[in-house]
């Protein structure tokens, strides 16, 4: 009895994990290809009929349901059904070389690197678009000549969109109301910057007695916009490149990037930078943000957009009734040329492209033709006129709130090929202070130039953060560690990058 | 039902072939887990073979060209490769030196509690970080270490601007120490286990000769669970190579790169971040190359000082 009990028990086991075994080599036999007949229910089941079943993958800032209005609009309009499957941002590029490596190949993709689109378009992965322009006019009309340029590969072709947003987005933004409280002007020099600076972190503005509040708040120790506008004074800019006398520079080893290091370094001695500054998570920082205990600091200008409702404005004013943010100006100093923040480049910081070996490419291209339309546009970045907002004299005025817009999905970044629609948006002082910051900014000196070497600048790029942290925070002496930085910068292949950068450069010009 | 398998019938297997037969349920019990390791650890090992190639995602691993050692050259020359090499080894041998001990003493410690009601209590209470994950405990400390609002910071007074965590001298103490505190409740099971067995009658000898409870411990506990001390020292060693990938993945800030980047998190970053599946893959290979030597010699080490060893 015994030894039949093991005998059945140890055959049942083996067989019923044989068996699941067998589901995990099968794989994707099981869940996707029976979405067809979720679709619209007014559609005839005929075979010209039948919704084409598209899937995305896209980068997110936060967990997103993509059944909105805006997502249901695109389905209806191009008879397709949209799969979108998105990633935080932080994990995109891994998530993305995973999935084009695979066998299982979305339709639509974000492209968060110049260098994965290089590598992509160089592999034949990506569609050539300008080909179908002359057939999807609202995608030819999308960007105008000079965006399309600086999108153009090498053979010719253009791979990916890009999206279309403000070239600045961040601005010095100083606490209005504390510089009130404290009588204190907004800066213009580098130097009443740093008292400024001192005294939001060091007179209690918010008043409860305790050393809570800073000049600088930043996430995981980035250092690309957060001092930028120290480095601006000084006339460069970090990981940045900048034309000098004809010739092209990057700004991590100039010496007037010393400079800044070692003002910032005693900003962060004398405790007017946040320290988890290095520590923060994007969530961490963004909860700072609207607690509101940073002074004097760079920051999105959408924190002073009265109708940015559901990231920036609205979160801070509920936590600070009080609370309000004034830009401020480009901060000199003697001896030195001010220049303006960075660019996010005419290629965009966010491109879409099509996976050349979509079996589905007349759909794509219908859905980015109609993601186009000036008509989708302001659907998209405000909703339906009358229901969510109103126009008056040519100014937008948003009246729904953010649960509502949630659920109509403006701006949820899932064919993210937004442009500025024409209306004035209602903020004129939103309006007035991006507009400015991007007249003062410099954008770089390679502006969309795609060159493989520039593949290896990201691994330059973290060893420079590295390096000028330590120099900030006081465990590298910054006489003589700049120094030795710079050399070991060359020797790590920035001097190849420089020469090749400037090659380039020059056969440009001509 | 003994059905005598002895006979000509089965005479052509031979002895070993007869044992099988006789335990063939067993075998067959066995069978999955064999069909698993086939599948997911040995056939992926031909994988490997990108260490030698030039591997491009598009063109597949077959079609990617040969490249024999160029992987490994650009490896060994990779200015950042001996640092993270180091700090491998040293986070590594710090937790196997601080850590390893750990379960022993505790597992004596709780053996001798009297009270069992309390014993469990404190066991379960031991065992529980090991079922939260490194993310978790990860928020945990970022909480606890921080500048501003931190425990830890206020008791470290003004000495440090910033975080605890954000400082080279500290930051593989905290990775040990958080380490210990979270495997070292699990790591008791097998030496409870193993205590149990020893025979009772051999502490009331002691006692009778006169031995008080330390002279018990070093002369009858220990001896007696030597060897699967040994046995769980290999197997400790083998995994030296292995210094935590999820919580200096957690943990890692840009300030403490140069003394946390291990082997595991800079395949991850630069392997499968920047898509360079080749020079990751030689790296990898490096690492299992070491791993197997380290394992080989402390198995060898023990059969020398005479205990079993693994194999």
């Amino acid at each position: 009895m015994g030894k039949r009990i093991i005998r059945c028990t140890a055959l049942f086991i083996v067989f019923s994990m044989i068996f699941l075994l067998s589901f995990g080599c099968a794989g994707n036999t099981g869940g996707t290809s029976d979405s067809q007949n979720t679709g619209t229910g007014t559609q005839k089941p005929t075979e010209a009929e039948k919704p084409t079943v598209l899937k995305l993958l896209v980068g997110a800032w936060r967990a997103t349901d993509y059944k909105t209005l805006t997502t249901d609009l695109i389905q209806e309009n191009t008879n397709t059904i949209l799969e979108v499957s998105s990633v935080p941002f932080a994990d995109y590029v891994t998530k993305l070389n995973v999935v084009m490596a695979s066998s299982d190949y979305p339709d639509i993709i974000n492209i968060t690197q110049d260098a994965q689109e290089l590598t992509f378009a160089e592999a034949g992965m990506l569609l050539p678009l300008n080909n179908y322009f002359d057939k999807y006019t609202n995608l030819a009309a999308v960007r105008n000549d000079t965006v399309w340029k600086a999108m153009t590969h090498k053979d010719g072709n253009i791979y990916a969109i890009p999206i279309g947003a403000d070239p600045v987005q961040r601005c010095l933004l100083y606490r209005g109301d504390w510089l009130k409280k404290l009588s204190l002007d907004v800066p213009a020099t580098l130097d009443e910057y740093y008292d400024v600076a001192y005294a939001v972190s060091h007179q209690d503005p918010d008043g409860n007695n305790e050393k809570d509040t800073y000049a600088i708040i930043g996430q995981l120790g980035d250092i690309a916009f957060t001092f930028d506008h120290i480095f601006a004074a000084f006339g460069v800019q970090a990981s940045y490149w900048l034309e000098r006398d004809g010739k092209v520079v990057n700004g991590t080893v100039m010496p007037e990037a010393k400079e800044a290091l070692k003002f910032i370094n005693k900003m962060y001695m004398n405790k007017l930078i946040d320290p988890e500054f290095v520590t923060d998570n994007p969530d961490r920082y963004k909860n700072k943000t609207y607690e509101g205990i940073a002074g004097a600091f760079v920051f999105f200008t959408h924190v002073i957009d009265v109708n940015n409702n559901d990231n920036h404005y609205k979160p801070f004013k509920d936590r600070n009734p009080n609370g309000e943010y004034i830009a401020g100006e480009l901060l000199e100093t003697p001896g030195y040329n001010k220049i303006g923040f960075r660019t996010l480049g005419g290629r965009g910081w966010l491109k879409t492209g099509v996976v050349s070996k979509s079996p589905n490419i007349d759909a794509v291209l219908r859905v980015l033709d109609y993601v186009a339309t000036e008509e989708y546009q302001t659907i998209y970045s405000y909703g339906i006129e009358g229901e969510h907002f109103t126009v008056e004299n040519g100014i937008v005025n948003v009246t729904a709130d953010a649960d509502t817009l949630a659920s109509v999905g403006t701006n949820l970044f899932a064919i993210p090929i937004i442009r500025t629609v024409r209306y004035e948006h209602a903020s004129m002082h939103y309006r007035d202070t991006l507009k400015k910051w991007a007249d003062s900014a410099l954008p770089s000196a390679i502006d969309g130039m795609l060159l493989p070497e520039l593949n290896e600048s990201d691994l330059l790029d973290s060893f420079t953060k590295e390096q000028y942290l330590k120099m900030i925070v006081g465990e590298t002496p910054i006489d003589g560690g700049f120094e030795s930085f710079v050399t070991e910068w060359n020797n790590r292949g920035g001097k190849e990058l420089v020469d090749a950068v400037n090659r380039e450069y020059e056969s440009r010009k001509n | 039902m003994g059905i005598n398998y002895n006979r000509t019938r089965t005479g052509s297997l031979g002895a070993a072939g007869k044992k099988v037969l006789r335990d063939r349920y067993l075998y067959i019990l066995l069978l999955p887990g064999i069909i698993y390791f086939i599948l997911f650890c040995y056939l992926p090992m031909g994988g490997l073979v990108i260490a030698f190639k030039k591997f491009n995602i598009f063109t597949g691993v077959i079609n990617s060209p040969w490249v024999g050692f160029d992987n490994f050259k650009k490896v060994f020359s990779y200015p950042d490769f001996w640092g993270i090499l180091r700090n491998t080894l040293f986070i590594s041998f710090y937790k196997i030196i601080f850590g390893f001990p750990v379960p022993i003493i505790l597992s004596i410690l709780l053996n001798e509690i009297k009270n069992s009601r309390f014993k469990k209590i404190a066991q379960s209470v031991m065992y529980l970080p090991h079922f939260i994950s490194w993310v978790i405990i990860g928020s945990m400390m970022l909480s606890l270490f921080s500048a501003s609002h931190g425990v830890v910071n206020l008791l470290f007074g003004e000495h440090i601007i910033g975080s605890l965590l954000a400082s080279r001298r500290y930051f593989r103490s905290i990775l040990v120490i958080s380490s210990i505190w979270k495997t070292s409740g699990w790591g008791t099971i097998i030496y409870l286990a193993a205590l149990s067995q020893i025979d009772p009658s051999l502490y009331e000898a002691a006692i009778v000769d006169g031995a008080n409870k330390l002279k018990q411990v070093w002369y009858i506990t220990i001896p007696s669970i030597t060897g699967i001390i040994v046995l769980l020292l290999i197997l400790r060693i083998g995994q030296l190579m292995n210094a935590g990938f999820e919580q200096v993945m957690v943990l890692q800030n840009p300030l403490v790169m140069e003394v946390s980047e291990i082997f595991d998190t800079y395949v991850y970053r630069v392997g499968l971040g920047r898509g360079e599946y080749s020079f990751t893959s030689a790296v990898d290979f490096f690492k299992s190359v070491v791993a197997l030597i380290l394992i080989v010699s402390a198995d060898r080490f023990s059969k020398m000082i005479g205990e079993e060893g693994l194999f």
